[in-house]
């Protein structure tokens, strides 16, 4: 048994399929890396786990016991596990960066807010962000924003971090102090699963690379343990290389 | 030479304008509280709102196209009807919130889905429940779209109160007909009749400038 097990998941927008039945198998504290082109059904499989994208087949179970996202209930459970960073950031711009950090875990969480300022001055330490907690989103650049918005699930203290592009936005820099950090959490335990179009990045990062098609699995690879069934992926980062 | 105001004619256009005021300031209220409310049925995907939804969408739909002098008629008319004793002030604050809050409902429901809907799943995704989303992160970034066009839809209506003096109100405008009526220069009376109109409305003009300033700053 897995911590995370897609079984046969299938997901569609109206009447268009995007995901035709993914079955993949995630252990805890492992770095999985979602690749492929667009509109291959990645950014789905982040949306259908959190429960954004109902599932039109098959189940998710974790740790053994499938996902309930009937229920408000059951997606109360799984949310609470989990934290997602999103491609377009979704910050509130109205609300400061302190507020933007403290929201979930004063109003969901009904924790006071001054036991929490320390909390989030280390987390946008981690993300290199101290000293704007009191900008707010329009006053930040792009890969401030990206950073914000990391900060911002981290603040959730999830089990599983699901992240759309998380560097898209980032210098070289900022993507190698980002990915030091993520591989930080994934030594402590926690199971992250990004959507990236950063090669390097997916090349450094993943315990484990998987290549989307057209709503399928198209291959996977472990390039830390250097396995032989990657051809397909080789050739897709590759050609995703030569494009960046 | 010109007839000045007798002391009769100025209480007339006093109490014309204080009916006025009360037609623009009852029905802007109930307008702005029936369309704040319709635009939040509208805007819900609550299964349980679902027949209110089709009830306000339709209903919205053809009040809008009827105009307001109709409206007022078959306000006026229904309550009649229906044996209530009402005055046609209070009928005319009816027909006023009525044909009103439709207009509103648009805006409000306007405003709340300008906000992205990435924002709105982020919330959801943080566990935030449907009110703590309406309350934090939908009506905080809606207002500013939503507050400087239904305080100047409310200045368009004031001048519409006009047509009150069509079911018997006395209004500024009928004060204005009676006193031409006899034989009071038209130019004088519709001149004054004017001002009286820009006391009601410039300050809420004013108001909503420094209103629109306040909620972009913010």
């Amino acid at each position: 048994m897995s911590y995370l097990e897609f079984r046969n998941v299938q997901a569609s927008y109206g009447t268009n399929p995007i995901l035709l039945g993914v079955d993949l198998d995630i252990e805890k504290g492992e770095i999985v890396s979602l690749i492929g082109p667009s509109g291959s059904g990645k950014s789905t499989m982040l949306r259908v786990l959190i429960g954004l994208t109902p599932l039109s087949g098959g189940e998710i179970r974790l740790e053994g016991k499938p996902i309930d996202y009937a229920t408000k209930a059951g997606l109360r459970a799984v949310r609470s596990r989990m934290a997602m960073v999103f491609q377009s950031f979704g910050l509130f711009d109205h609300l400061t960066v302190e507020q933007n950090l403290l929201l979930a875990p004063t109003v969901v969480g009904k924790k006071k807010r001054a036991p929490l300022l320390e909390e989030m001055h280390e987390v946008l330490r981690l993300t290199d962000m101290q000293g704007h907690d009191g900008k707010r989103p329009p006053q930040l650049s792009g890969g401030q924003k990206q950073r914000i918005a990391i900060a911002r699930a981290l603040m959730l203290h999830p089990e599983i971090l699901l992240m759309d592009e998380p560097t898209s936005a980032l210098d070289p820099i900022r993507i190698a102090a980002m990915s030091d950090l993520f591989g930080k959490l994934a030594a402590q335990g926690v199971t992250i699963i990004q959507v990236s179009h950063n090669m390097d990045v997916v090349r450094s990062l993943s315990d484990r690379i998987v290549l989307m098609h057209d709503g399928r699995i198209a291959a996977t690879a472990s390039p830390k343990r250097d396995q032989d069934d990657n051809a397909a992926i080789a050739r897709f980062m590759a050609a995703e290389a030569h494009q960046a | 030479m010109t007839q000045p105001f007798t002391s009769y004619d100025v209480l007339l256009l006093w109490h014309a304008f204080l009916t006025t005021f009360y037609l623009s300031l009852c029905g802007g209220a109930l307008a702005i509280a029936g369309g704040t409310g319709m635009g939040l049925i509208c805007f819900s995907r609550a299964r349980l709102f679902a027949p209110l939804r089709l009830v306000v969408g339709g209903g919205c739909t053809v009040v809008r196209r009827i105009p307001f002098i109709i409206v007022l008629y078959l306000v006026f008319y229904v309550s009649g009807m229906s044996g209530l004793d009402i005055s046609a002030v209070t009928v005319s604050i009816l027909a006023i919130g009525l044909i009103g809050s439709t207009y509103i409902t648009e805006i409000v429901q306007g405003g709340l889905r300008a906000v992205g809907s990435d924002k709105i799943e982020v919330a959801r995704t943080m566990n935030m429940g449907s009110a703590a989303i309406l309350r934090h992160v939908i009506l905080p970034q809606s207002l500013p779209l939503i507050v400087p066009p239904v305080l100047g839809y409310l200045v368009l209506f004031i001048k519409d109160t006009a047509l009150a003096s069509q079911i018997g109100v006395i209004e500024l405008n009928q004060a204005g007909i009676i006193l031409t009526n006899r034989g009071l220069p038209t130019f004088h009376v519709f001149f004054t009749i004017l001002i009286l109109y820009f006391v009601i409305s410039f300050p809420l003009t004013v108001m909503i400038q420094k209103m629109e300033k306040k909620l972009v700053i913010s």
